[in-house]
């Protein structure tokens, strides 16, 4: 995985990053990623719905719809592997026989719920995380019930993840230039051996940072500037609320 | 794979591991926060980044599929469990928002299953095996090894117990399936934690987390609270299982051949909740209990753990 | 150089330090005793581990000195005056990287007033002056370190203590891995600032191109404090202390 994706359509101005705040725009993805992770079995027109509004949030966001095709791509095979496997475990009927295979009725209407789901959740959260910027995005973060270590890990991470990653690629380049056609376990212990490295790396830097915010005046808690205003928190409740009601809705659709 | 995407929880399952999980890592921050003082921010920063660096670099599984690092274990051997645990959060909150590797309305499920087991049960199996075999680089590195396969097959039946909890598929079916894929999965986080563990105790055994030197308390108290702490587990494994899934126990015991035995887990202690408390609610305060004692135990064995290496400090 | 206009320069008075790591044989520092005048600008010279960056540390209390005491400016150096301290004198070390470690340049210049007590919007506001004083105003300032170069992440950590306006400016290694352009520009920033300058370096004449004083410290001792001109020219003593000027590398390769 890379972090080069990030801050691609960040600073197009749209429908959405107008009315909304980083933050606000989180809180809209969480909404929009329940909604459709949590719908219950059976709510198609909930779904339908929310598809029809996440496509319209694709519009207004103005990511572009290829782009955001190959995110979900990226990450259909976590959901769909899985998925697989249900109209082989779920008991039922056999709907479908194709050789020696026997996929059960109800095996696949799951699976199909669930790709649906999944892929309407993922796409939510996609939109909303290519048109904010990674660091606007880390301070939206200070609005989620987080505590302060969690969130001052994250900003660390992200800003470290590029220093330590191009010092760990020195090390496996440099061991690799080394090993020549050693045997496996050999290239297998280098390999642990670079990791550890990387761990050692990450000690020192970790105390040298230290040193470098006590000059500053740090003493137990990391500060940050107060996030970008702006925004209409109307909009944001709004979508917000649209989300929880067509859930509920959702809900109400399964038990009819 | 060991990531619960979007899709698969029901709306119980995922609203009971998300408050459940917020409650350890609140508590988790607490203790880092403490143990660590203001180091913390960096010392912590700078292992999450070390971790997304890791994870960057995929390695062979099986069958031409590969996969990365957890690196729950790893951590917790170098920052301690609830350091660790905290890193492996962060990690995840990333992996959820950024690469869809794990879904949001998952994401209490697998901080509970691959930060919680992978660094705290993870590092406790760690701790107790070092304890028994002692601690030179070899044997460390071999404890590490067994403690993160042990902890990746771990991971793989509480995500298994999880997604049949929520009515994906049976749970002995989904449980079976999830131990079986982490079985071999674990292999590799086993070898590359236990070389790395290996390595890091010949090179920098100064790095390693150094547990506090524990409260003086006396041997017998550690084995009354041993005891008390695998009896929590067990019973919190078995009251799990049964409430989730009434009869599936029933018809275990009727396949092993112990269908007599059977009738007494009627008589477990949340073994029927989910029968007088109907539907999601049952499942929740399953959980909920599940989850207290499992953690509840984990938490009086470290202790007695800790205990019993006081008094055998003290004597030697 | 409006980040400098609100400061004011302190004196350093350094009188018996001496230190040694835990752990380790010979004391990295002993019996250093140094004054500096408010606004004199000083170089610390000397070879690898002859204690330079060690002092450097006491000067804002990073270590506490094993004997002998610092004051800057009226305050001794202690554990109550620590806050004042660090507000006083502001350090840059070595790596740009260490120094950089929050998620956007604009977080990170506003670090140090944020750790003062300064509110969001003035802490904002001095940040962006200080940038604008080391020539970083045109950058986008909600971008991370990472995407900049050598030498514009140097001046970059410079503005994160000018941001904090302190009376001392404290640099270690400042020349270290910068091309010629970058050498330049950081010297002709250190030239101009009007507070207290401490330089800690092994580049001799980086070293007195920037400070009329310089100070040769060995193996935790002052050996000689005089002129920057003079000590230049004392070919011996430079070489017995190894240091050395570019000019000998082209003279000796033509005599060998």
């Amino acid at each position: 995985m890379g972090f080069a994706h990030l801050d691609r359509y960040a600073d197009r101005p749209s429908w959405l990053t107008r009315r909304t705040t980083p933050a606000q725009r989180l809180w809209i993805a969480i909404a929009a990623a329940f909604a459709a992770g949590l719908m219950p079995p059976g709510a198609w027109g909930a779904l339908v719905l929310l598809a029809v509004l996440l496509a319209l949030g694709v519009r207004a966001a103005r990511v572009p719809p290829g782009a955001l095709a190959r995110r979900v791509a990226q990450a259909l095979p976590f959901f769909l592997l899985p998925a697989l496997t249900l109209p082989f475990t779920v008991p039922g009927p056999t709907a479908l026989e194709i050789g020696p295979l026997a996929f059960s009725g109800p095996g696949l209407v799951r699976a199909a719920e669930i790709v649906v789901r999944a892929t309407l959740a993922v796409s939510a959260v996609s939109v909303v995380i290519s048109v904010t910027r990674a660091a606007d995005l880390l301070a939206a973060l200070d609005g989620l019930p987080l505590p302060r270590l969690v969130r001052s890990s994250l900003a660390l991470g992200y800003r470290y993840v590029y220093v330590l990653s191009d010092e760990f690629e020195r090390t496996t380049r440099a061991l690799k230039s080394r090993m020549g056609h050693a045997s496996r376990g050999r290239v297998w212990r280098a390999r642990a051996a670079a990791l550890a490295h990387l761990f050692v790396r990450a000690h020192a830097r970790g105390a040298r940072i230290h040193s470098a915010m006590l000059s500053r005046g740090y003493r137990d808690h990391f500060p940050t500037l107060q996030p970008a205003r702006g925004g209409s928190r109307a909009w944001s409740v709004a979508i917000v609320c649209l989300f929880a009601a067509i859930w509920l809705g959702g809900v109400f659709e399964a038990m009819a | 794979m060991a990531h619960i995407p979007d899709g698969f929880l029901s709306a119980a399952v995922s609203a009971t591991t998300l408050v459940a999980a917020g409650a350890v890592t609140a508590y988790a921050a607490r203790r880092s926060q403490k143990n660590l003082d203001e180091r913390a921010a960096p010392t912590l920063g700078l292992a999450t980044a070390a971790v997304f660096a890791a994870q960057a670099v995929n390695f062979p599984v099986a069958a031409g599929t590969s996969g990365h690092l957890l690196g729950g274990v790893l951590v917790a051997v170098l920052f301690g469990p609830w350091a660790g645990y905290l890193v492996m959060t962060a990690v995840l909150i990333v992996q959820a928002l950024i690469f869809a590797d794990g879904g949001l309305t998952a994401l209490g499920a697998n901080v509970l299953n691959i930060a919680g087991i992978g660094a705290l049960v993870g590092y406790g199996i760690y701790r107790a095996l070092t304890a028994l075999a002692g601690e030179g680089a070899r044997r460390r590195g071999l404890a590490a090894a067994a403690a993160a396969y042990v902890a990746t097959v771990l991971t793989g039946v509480a995500a298994g117990w999880e997604l049949g909890l929520s009515g994906v598929a049976p749970i002995r079916l989904s449980v079976g399936a999830m131990a079986g894929v982490h079985a071999v999965m674990g292999l590799a986080e086993g070898a590359i934690t236990g070389t790395a563990v290996w390595a890091l105790t010949r090179k920098r055994p100064d790095l390693l987390y150094q547990p506090r030197a524990p409260a003086t308390g006396g041997l017998n108290r550690a084995v009354v609270l041993a005891g008390l702490g695998s009896l929590a587990i067990v019973v919190g494994l078995l009251s799990l299982v049964a409430s989730a899934a009434p009869d599936s126990l029933e018809r275990a015991a009727i396949d092993l051949g112990f269908a007599d035995a059977a009738t007494a887990w009627e008589g477990a202690p949340f073994g029927n909740y989910s029968t007088w408390l109907p539907g999601p609610a049952g499942t929740a305060v399953a959980l909920v209990l599940g989850i207290a004692l499992l953690f509840a135990g984990a938490a009086a064995t470290f202790r007695a753990i800790a205990l019993a290496r006081g008094a055998r400090e003290e004597r030697g | 150089m409006s980040g400098a206009s609100g400061a004011r320069a302190w004196g350093i008075g350094i009188s018996g330090l001496s230190y040694s790591y835990p752990g380790a044989g010979a004391p990295a520092l002993s019996d250093v005793s140094l004054s500096l005048a408010p606004g004199e600008h000083v170089a610390i010279v000397g070879p690898n581990g002859a204690g330079k960056s060690t002092l450097l540390l006491h000067l804002n209390g990073i270590l506490e000195p094993g004997r002998g005491s610092v004051t800057i400016g009226d305050l001794p150096v202690n554990h109550e005056n620590l806050p004042e301290i660090r507000s006083r004198v502001g350090l840059v070390f070595q790596d740009p990287d260490d120094q950089l470690f929050m998620p956007t340049l604009l977080e990170d210049a506003a670090f140090g007033p944020l750790c003062q007590g300064a509110s969001s919007s003035e802490a904002e506001a001095r940040a962006r002056r200080a940038l604008e004083s080391v020539g970083l105003g045109q950058i986008d300032a909600r971008r991370p370190a990472h995407h900049l170069s050598g030498g514009e992440k140097r001046r970059a950590a410079l503005a994160t203590v000018l941001s904090m306006e302190p009376g001392v400016l404290a640099f270690d290694e400042p020349t270290a891995s910068l091309d010629g352009r970058g050498r330049r520009q950081i010297a002709e920033i250190l030239r101009a600032r009007k507070q207290t300058v401490i330089v800690v370096t092994h580049d001799v004449e980086f070293a007195a191109a920037v400070c009329p004083r310089m100070v040769l410290l060995d193996g935790g001792r002052v050996v000689v404090d005089a002129a920057a001109n003079e000590l230049l020219s004392d070919t011996e003593l430079l070489l017995e202390h190894g240091l050395e000027r570019a000019a000998w590398l082209y003279e000796r390769g033509n005599s060998v």
